[in-house]
């Protein structure tokens, strides 16, 4: 007689494709992994992110896609400006001294306010590319994650503004694949001043 | 490296300010006999000394902007960049500051001229002038004008080609003659192809620089960044208060917010009359061994030494 302790026995899998038949539960995994992520914006960078995601809607970019493009644009741009500058070691000119300055710099208005907690929903590839960012910003002037990530934002827009009035650029373009090739052209950054 | 004619300042004043608070507690041997007074407010020297001191410059909205882009100018090898700014707005201060940054960097040879420095009697001959530029750079100096631009030339070339970028930044440059600008011009004219200028010209001056190069076109058109340095607003003057007296030694708050409104309306937001008045009202402190700088001592200061201005405090209570 069977002692009732004991456990019951250990099913025995048997065929190559049971993995293959077991039911999944839950949502199924996406083609490209992802993560939520907290964010604090502030009030002027969420009405921002609003007006690009919606804008970026037309051509059929979802959210995630628009803050993967918003740190490319971020990443793009300073690289472009450490390979301006002379000596390669340097990421920033020395004018710049916290991140106000590198707004100015960038012709942008600094964030003011206080910032309010978001999730945003990234690719893991786009994490890593931020936090590479991240921790380039905070060797120079301690960003935070919420800040570069608040500065991309601002940048993408500023770049889709200085190319149309209205993002009048989202209706020039196709797909957002034609978008980015129009908006990564190797070219010299543009800063202008009085 | 390039012969300064800043007074640079001794390194304690750039620790940070915990430190700076920390050495307080015993009497420092380079304090001064006038200074001993400031000992009370737990400085370790005048945070409001109206010298040329680039540990003490306090970087406004304005000052950001322009250093920002001045410095990426320069370091994108752009040739010839323009600060300007009214009387006592902290040009010659920025001028400093970008000095010692450069300074700091191996890849930069960097020379300062201060209006004391810049040859102006002689209006008609160029050679004083480049003569001096050579100088600063420690280079020869020979007594045909030809002779030393050649010298020069050879210089950048050779910092160039040792990827070193060179930076000359000239102070008062509203007084330069047509000459001078003239010989700057040609200066310019030394590039690589591709690779940017081989110096890189920084002109500090009045508004009326503006003009003068104006008059100037080919000079002018050589401009890559004009920037600007505003009077600072309300905010920035207690800022700039709290971060001298940070820089000095001291973290507690030694004017009231009343004062503070003083100073600004009566200084217009100019850095230079905005420490030029907290010095004395500092001074009047601790003559009266007051522990804390308010408004009535404030309009006593400003009675005594800017009666003329008092009407700007009219309808201030």
């Amino acid at each position: 007689m069977p002692n009732p302790r004991s456990r019951a026995p250990r099913r025995r899998i048997i065929g190559a494709n049971w993995e293959a038949q077991r039911p999944i539960r839950g949502r199924p995994p996406a083609a490209r992994p992802r993560k939520a992520t907290r964010i604090y914006l502030t009030s002027k960078q969420r009405e921002h992110w609003s007006l690009l995601t919606e804008g970026l809607s037309q051509l059929a970019a979802s959210r995630i896609e628009v803050a993967d493009l918003a740190i490319q644009c971020l990443d793009d741009t300073l690289q472009e400006m450490q390979r301006g500058l002379t000596g390669s070691g340097q990421l920033l000119p020395v004018g710049v001294v916290d991140l106000k300055s590198l707004y100015f710099l960038l012709d942008l208005k600094p964030p003011t306010g206080s910032a309010i907690q978001y999730n945003i929903t990234m690719f893991t590839e786009t994490r890593e590319r931020m936090s590479v960012l991240t921790i380039r910003l905070q060797s120079a002037f301690r960003a935070t994650w919420s800040q570069v990530f608040g500065l991309g934002i601002e940048l993408l827009h500023h770049r889709l503004a200085s190319q149309g009035r209205d993002l009048a650029i989202l209706a020039e373009v196709d797909s957002l694949a034609e978008l980015k090739t129009r908006l990564f052209q190797p070219q010299q950054l543009r800063l202008t001043m009085g | 490296m390039a012969r300064t004619s800043i007074k640079t300042t001794v390194a304690h004043v750039e620790a940070p300010p915990d430190r700076v608070e920390a050495n307080t507690t015993h009497l420092p041997s380079r304090l001064e006999p006038d200074m001993i007074s400031y000992e009370r407010y737990g400085l370790l020297q005048p945070p409001f000394s109206l010298t040329t001191d680039p540990s003490f410059m306090y970087l406004s909205d304005a000052h950001k902007m322009g250093l920002s882009k001045v410095s990426y100018m320069i370091q994108k090898r752009q040739g010839l960049c323009v600060i300007l700014g009214a009387i006592g707005a902290g040009k010659t201060m920025s001028g400093a500051w970008l000095y010692r940054r450069y300074q700091q960097l191996r890849n930069h040879r960097v020379a300062f001229l201060e209006e004391a420095q810049l040859p102006l009697t002689d209006r008609r001959s160029s050679l004083p002038f480049l003569r001096r530029v050579a100088g600063e750079f420690d280079l020869k100096r020979p007594r045909s004008l030809s002779d030393q631009m050649a010298v020069l030339r050879s210089f950048m070339v050779g910092a160039f080609l040792d990827r070193q970028n060179v930076v000359l930044i000239l102070d008062e440059a509203q007084k330069l003659y047509q000459t001078h600008l003239e010989l700057i011009r040609q200066m310019l004219n030394f590039e690589s192809r591709g690779a940017g200028k081989l110096l890189q010209v920084v002109l500090i001056g009045t508004p009326e620089l503006r003009q003068l190069l104006i008059e100037e076109p080919t000079l002018e058109s050589r401009v890559a960044v004009y920037a600007y340095l505003d009077a600072l607003t309300r905010d920035d003057t207690t800022n700039l208060i709290t971060f001298r007296l940070l820089v000095a030694g001291r973290r507690e708050t030694l004017f009231s917010p009343a004062a503070i409104d003083d100073i600004y309306l009566i200084s217009s937001g100019v850095p230079r009359q905005i420490c030029a008045l907290a010095q004395l009202a500092l001074i009047e402190a601790s003559t009266r061994d007051a522990e804390l700088i308010d408004r009535p001592l404030m309009r006593q200061v400003i009675d005594a030494y800017y009666p003329h201005l008092a009407d700007r405090l009219r309808g201030e209570s």
